[in-house]
């Protein structure tokens, strides 16, 4: 499949998430693949504002704790604050450089390997709600045109977890990014549940619960509420066992 | 948008509810606190009980005693869609909206012009819900909205807190201005339910008195139980301390 196959592929599946049982967790997360599979990139990480204007972790390429504890410190104080607060694309092509800026970021970057960062604001006409963040283990910035995809990938997201095509209001944004924050949580609780359940990793335990999600056709914000209100996890552990 | 400074309205809440005069009982208090903090006129909590559903726990006046007994009797209104939908749900003209007709129609008989509905909530725990009202029409605005959603997790943390009563004292220290919102804190609560074969309410009230007792922050236990430097155990022994959590 050639890129503009799967360029295709990832907005049609991105508009078909508008339509079908909307799952905003699910969303998120294939905003944050298809980036991975389209775009010269080794990590990403979708934030989003709460009510207060901080940045939440959304949705990563990984749930390691590593990347997720990266990407915090980079809410409180980094490049995708300030896309998210301007609304503007934020590129970064040598984090080593003018670590002044952002010293803790850029130093816990580093050692991770990442050289290299482009922050895109999520946003929708003139409501900001967050910002996607491209990981590079290069230095040098993001040729012009996957700059220009990973923002339409990011604008339709937007439009995704808002909801709303039309938003007459800030309230609207308002509700829907504490409703899209609380079920977020609820992953989180999820995680632990078959975590523990399961002597796994978090990592591991997200990839079983969105892996169950999908072969049972159910939102993953639905069955992460199942599991933490005492559903019977076997199934999610074991994939594959009768 | 600016960061808005969330520890200041929090603050001023548990002063505002050790203020209050105490004769009445604490629930009260906490809407009482609500109205003296946020910019509203009356503010009702309903908590959600086993059966019958939604419960009202208090109201700041005898009008929004009305008002949140009118929607658990009519089963209908934005307190109830924000529970169930899990999430506010800010109404800036009651009167004008169609999705309440039967509420709407009461509560606008009362003198109610805008109403927002802050689920009591965190994660999968469902705890209630808090209710606010504005005597005119409004749009609750992105400070009010932040201050809102503050007060509700103050207020979420204390109402859990009643659960192991006793366990936590009624002094209302900066213990209880922490944001209870940091991922591990909700992936140590999931471990307990695995770990204690409980509900995930009964496995935070547990994280929670865990690090009251102890004076430490919520998400330094968590960080903790997520390491697995920290587990809890279920308690053979009724009669001993059921919070038995060890070290490993």
């Amino acid at each position: 499949m050639d890129r503009y196959e799967h360029l295709a592929r990832a907005f049609v599946g991105l508009a078909d998430t508008l339509v079908a049982d909307y799952d905003v967790i699910e969303l998120a997360q294939q905003l944050v693949d298809n980036s991975m599979a389209l775009l010269p990139i080794a990590a990403a990480g979708i934030l989003l504002g709460d009510a207060r204007g901080e940045l939440h972790v959304f949705a990563s390429s990984s749930e390691h704790t590593r990347l997720l504890e990266l990407l915090q410190i980079e809410a409180n104080v980094g490049p995708c604050l300030q896309a998210y607060r301007t609304g503007q694309i934020v590129l970064v092509d040598d984090l080593s450089v003018n670590q002044h800026r952002w010293p803790a970021f850029a130093q816990r970057a580093g050692e991770y390997g990442f050289r290299a960062l482009t922050a895109l604001p999520l946003r929708l006409r003139e409501e900001r709600i967050g910002a996607l963040n491209l990981f590079r283990a290069e230095t040098g910035s993001l040729p012009d045109t996957d700059v220009a995809i990973g923002q339409a990938l990011a604008d339709v997201a937007s439009i995704g977890i808002l909801h709303q095509r039309i938003l007459t209001r800030s309230e609207l944004v308002n509700q829907q990014l504490q409703t899209a924050l609380n079920t977020r949580l609820i992953i989180e609780q999820a995680k632990g549940v078959l975590a523990e359940r399961g002597a796994i990793d978090m990592d591991q335990a997200f990839t079983r619960l969105r892996t169950h999600a999908r072969s049972t056709n159910q939102r993953l914000a639905d069955l992460a509420r199942a599991v933490v209100d005492g559903a019977d996890t076997a199934a999610v552990l074991n994939p594959g066992s009768p | 948008m600016n960061s808005i400074d969330p520890v200041g309205v929090r603050a001023r809440f548990l002063a505002a509810i050790s203020a209050v005069s105490s004769d009445r009982g604490r629930p009260r208090q906490l809407c009482e606190a609500c109205v003296q903090v946020l910019a509203v006129a009356r503010a009702g909590i309903a908590v959600q009980v086993a059966g019958p559903g939604l419960e009202k726990l208090c109201a700041s006046d005898a009008v929004a005693q009305k008002l949140e007994w009118m929607q658990i009797t009519v089963g209908e209104g934005p307190g109830v869609d924000a529970v169930v939908g899990g999430g506010p749900v800010l109404v800036a003209d009651l009167a004008a909206d169609s999705r309440w007709p039967v509420f709407a129609a009461e509560a606008t008989a009362l003198g109610v012009g805008a109403m927002y509905a802050l689920p009591l909530q965190i994660g999968a725990i469902r705890v209630g819900v808090l209710d606010l009202y504005r005597d005119q029409a409004s749009t609750l605005d992105s400070q009010d909205f932040a201050d809102a959603v503050a007060v509700a997790e103050v207020v979420t943390a204390l109402l859990l807190s009643k659960d192991q009563a006793g366990r936590i004292d009624e002094s209302l220290g900066v213990w209880w201005e922490q944001p209870s919102t940091t991922r591990e804190v909700h992936q140590a609560t999931g471990m307990i339910v695995a770990q204690l074969g409980v509900s995930a309410r009964e496995a935070y009230v547990r994280l929670q008195a865990y690090a009251y007792a102890h004076g430490r922050l919520l998400h330094d236990v968590a960080h903790d139980v997520v390491d697995r430097r920290l587990r809890f155990h279920p308690d053979p022994d009724p009669d001993t301390d059921p919070l038995t959590p060890t070290t490993c």
